[in-house]
């Protein structure tokens, strides 16, 4: 059985924790509570650490521990209600939009979908992470992904229809088939 | 070309400064983790498994094989029925200072009146009673494995696509039902995930749950099912002579409710920080004051008294031998590395040492708790 190693996690947390605290941040939209998450999740991790052999799992382990326990604190502190509240931009914009208010737009769409929808697409499309990978992060059947996945970009897309924001959301090859993109 | 998405996703990402992370602090309450979670896996449900375990293994010479006798050696039935302690070390099951190969390295294990249920790293799990080759019963979550028994009845969690599945053996005659009770799919597998479908204990022919309704009680043999309070926001650590010994939360407060009962919400408050396992009259509660802060709890006088042994800079107990003595481990720093003890103890009174240096955490040592030692 592996030691577990300070040093070695040390080395893991320098090596890693930038590009996992960014995941973190996409998946609660608040830097600090990422921070959190991801201190929360790296504890998680080093008490791990014997099982889980190289670098490449332990990436895995701690992402994956970012993800459930992001949902988990969701639903428990009612991020939702504490969270500050960032500023929506306003609807009367909606028909000169630039790419700045178009971004504000879906943030905070993104931001307000169920958290496990947000997780699955954070994972899929920032993470580049796929199906099966993405199923294992989340604790859940590749099924679930595909359905949280696909509930999720609807919401985004619908909810940019209605502001007749124009624009893909994803690049085509990565569009699920099965969602029907309508233009307003 | 790239997405709306994608171009947001990323842009948001790249504004973000390096997060400001003190590795120190995160060792640290990795290693407080640790120990808590020692003490904790070696609670729950196993006391009536080990009933018995822990009286020296002189106290039941006769009722075992002597002399001659075990030089042919006699099958290890005599030793699981009297309850001798079991421990593991890799592949190898330990009991009555003889041993047996699983074939396969023991990463969780419950001990039965007839043998041992154990769980590999891949998360199959298999019955061994130390005569014949192991047989695989069933499956689990491989990483967070949670068995659980009394006598021989041994319960866990499976998995059919999305919906969770209970799963209980008979080692005495090999049977394995299995129902889904009211567990919906997409419930989760861990205790600290917010809808786990879960198996808490197992207390003489009942299987206590959590599913979709909240804590119920299971018959398998007849089906029967009674659900004894509603889910969310409690938490249940053993069962034993029908008394639940079960933490309520309050959110408004952020306080937690510690009691020993019938139900949830019934029975005396004991000032428990955790519960890990009650005697098996359900008069003890093996548990934690404070973090790390091992305990004994009267649930009759919801009194406490400390239960570390000395010599020892952490102790952790995991089950009960009769109504009032208790067994445990004994460890010192570093506790990864350093040979484990195996400790006898009194409630009022102080403990003894039964089986010196079994082994270390990182040897790979297994003791009968239904977990992983080392997750």
């Amino acid at each position: 059985m592996a030691r577990r190693d300070p040093a070695a996690f040390a080395e893991f947390v320098a090596a890693r924790s930038a590009a996992l605290h960014r995941s973190a941040y996409l998946m609660v939209g608040d830097a600090q509570l990422a921070q959190d998450l991801l201190q929360e999740a790296l504890t998680k991790t080093y008490v791990a650490w014997p099982r889980l052999r190289d670098p490449a799992n332990a990436e895995a382990y701690t992402r994956k521990a970012i993800t459930t326990t992001a949902i988990t604190w969701f639903r428990r502190k009612s991020w939702l209600g504490e969270r500050p509240t960032e500023h929506v931009p306003d609807a009367g914009r909606a028909g000169h939009e630039d790419e700045v208010t178009r971004h504000d737009w879906l943030w905070t769409a993104l931001q307000e979908l169920p958290p496990r929808q947000r997780a699955a697409i954070v994972l899929r499309f920032y993470e580049d992470l796929t199906e099966a990978q993405t199923a294992d992060a989340m604790g859940c059947a590749v099924g679930t992904v595909k359905s949280q996945v696909h509930a999720g970009l609807r919401t985004l897309r619908g909810l940019l229809g209605e502001h007749g924001v124009d624009g893909d959301l994803l690049p085509a090859e990565l569009f699920p088939a099965d969602l029907k993109v309508v233009t307003p | 070309m790239t997405g709306l998405l994608n171009d947001l996703m990323h842009d948001r990402a790249d504004t973000l400064g390096a997060p400001d992370l003190d590795v120190a602090t995160i060792v640290r309450e990795g290693d407080r983790r640790l120990m808590r979670r020692r003490t904790a896996v070696v609670g729950g449900g196993v006391a009536a498994a080990v009933l018995t375990a822990v009286a020296l293994p002189t106290a039941f010479q006769s009722a075992l094989p002597s002399g001659d006798d075990r030089a042919v050696d006699p099958p290890f039935a005599a030793a699981f029925s009297a309850h001798l302690p079991v421990y593991a070390l890799g592949s190898t099951v330990h009991v009555d200072g003889r041993t047996f190969d699983v074939g396969r390295e023991v990463f969780s294990m419950v001990q039965t009146d007839t043998g041992v249920v154990f769980t590999d790293p891949d998360g199959t799990v298999w019955s061994a009673t130390g005569s014949g080759e192991p047989v695989a019963v069933g499956s689990t979550h491989a990483r967070h494995p949670r068995l659980e028994t009394d006598a021989s009845l041994v319960a866990w969690m499976e998995r059919e696509g999305d919906q969770p599945v209970y799963a209980v053996l008979d080692q005495s005659s090999g049977e394995v039902r299995r129902s889904s009770l009211g567990a919906v799919p997409g419930m989760g597998w861990l205790r600290d995930e917010a809808d786990p479908a879960l198996v808490y204990a197992v207390d003489r022919q009942e299987v206590y749950v959590r599913d979709a309704r909240g804590l119920v009680a299971w018959n398998p043999a007849t089906d029967e099912q009674r659900v004894l309070g509603e889910a969310g926001g409690f938490t249940v650590d053993d069962v034993q002579a029908g008394l639940v010994a079960h933490g309520i939360d309050h959110p408004e407060t952020g306080e937690t409710t510690y009691r020993v009962g019938p139900a949830l919400g019934e029975g005396n408050v004991v000032p428990a920080w955790n519960g890990f396992a009650l005697s098996p009259d359900g008069r003890y509660l093996l548990g934690e004051s404070d973090p790390d802060e091992a305990a004994v709890f009267d649930a009759t006088t919801g009194t406490s008294q400390d239960a570390m042994a000395e010599g020892y800079s952490f102790s952790v107990f995991y089950g009960w031998v009769d109504e009032d003595s208790y067994v445990g481990l004994g460890m010192n720093k570093p506790y990864d590395t350093t040979p484990i003890d195996l400790l006898s103890c009194d409630v009022g009174a102080g403990c003894t040492v039964i089986a010196e240096a079994i082994g270390t955490i990182d040897d790979g040592v297994v003791i009968p708790i239904g977990e992983s030692m080392d997750e």
